[in-house]
């Protein structure tokens, strides 16, 4: 039942299938480029790139100071000094949308996605 | 033949490929995997193209889209766009295999083109929809997955087409090329 052609279709099928596996899985990391941007009294103040390690020093008025870590596509705060270090104990945040607040400070930390409706983690059919 | 015949056979058509919409969202399981499924609907597609012009069948499935989405409830919702874009894209490819290579290839490998192009344009549709590419990392899951469903539907329509053939009853359609 099945002709030359047919069979050749499945066949072409079965290595876009292929060839498209590690396209497909790089697209998916391109389209998920995140920065941590920083909020200073609802500001922001700054934007940095996840991908690349390095610390930011982030200084409030009063001579006080929040050092962020960006680590392994992750984000830290490694020191701050204000008095209670919720931040340091808000851990390490990777995903679009999580933040980290220091509230004494007026400092936010948010990951953004480069995409706008990042927000949107599914649609149902 | 006459022209209301034909209006009433393209609409038994229709109503053919409404049912078979409803009952595939309906009644068969949905997969784990959102946008995998078997595309009944195409089965009506494939045996029109023995009997319709390409014309009628894109009218076919305009209707079809949008009475079957009044159906269920999701006219103008996301999975209606999907579909859409699906749709017609997949109908332009198995329109085009079936006019430049007919004869040699069968219904079941038109059906296999319109099952792949169904899953690229319904990903089209969503990447435009949503403006991400991680949409894409579905592509080769959906590719897999259009051969044994474009399978299933090709043997399906073949069937239908030899048994329709063999009552003779509608062969009076038959288009002067096929």
């Amino acid at each position: 039942m099945l002709t030359k052609i047919d069979k050749t279709i499945i066949v072409i099928i079965m290595i876009a299938a292929l060839v498209s596996l590690p396209l497909a899985i790089s697209a998916s990391s391109a389209g998920n480029a995140k920065k941590i941007l920083v909020y200073k009294s609802g500001k922001k103040i700054a934007s940095y790139s996840i991908e690349e390690d390095r610390m930011v020093k982030v200084k409030d008025a009063n001579g006080g100071y929040c050092l962020l870590k960006i680590q392994d596509s992750k984000v830290y705060v490694a020191k701050s000094t204000c008095p209670l270090k919720i931040c340091q104990k808000q851990g390490r945040i990777e995903k679009a949308g999580q933040s980290i607040i220091c509230a004494p400070m007026r400092l936010m930390y948010q990951i953004e996605s480069t995409n706008n409706n990042s927000s949107l983690d599914a649609i149902n059919e | 033949m006459s022209r209301s015949s034909r209006l009433a056979i393209f609409s038994m058509f229709l109503a053919f490929g409404l049912i078979l919409q409803a009952v595939e969202a309906i009644y068969l399981p949905s997969l784990p995997i959102p946008g995998i499924k078997l595309g009944l609907a195409n089965m009506v597609v494939l045996m029109m193209l023995v009997y319709f012009t390409p014309l009628e069948i894109f009218l076919h499935v305009i209707a079809r889209l949008v009475l079957s989405s009044l159906i269920l409830g999701s006219f103008l919702g996301p999975a209606f766009y999907f579909s859409t874009g699906g749709a017609f894209l997949s109908l332009i490819a198995i329109v085009v295999f079936h006019k430049l290579l007919y004869p040699r290839i069968s219904l079941i490998g038109l059906s296999l083109v319109g099952a792949t192009f169904h899953n690229i344009g319904q990903l089209t549709v969503a990447f435009l929809l949503v403006k991400t590419a991680a949409v894409y990392m579905q592509l080769p899951l959906l590719l897999f997955a259009s051969v044994p469903m474009g399978l299933i539907i090709g043997i399906a329509a073949n069937y239908s087409v030899e048994r329709l053939s063999k009552t003779g009853q509608l062969n009076h359609l038959t288009i002067k090329s096929g």
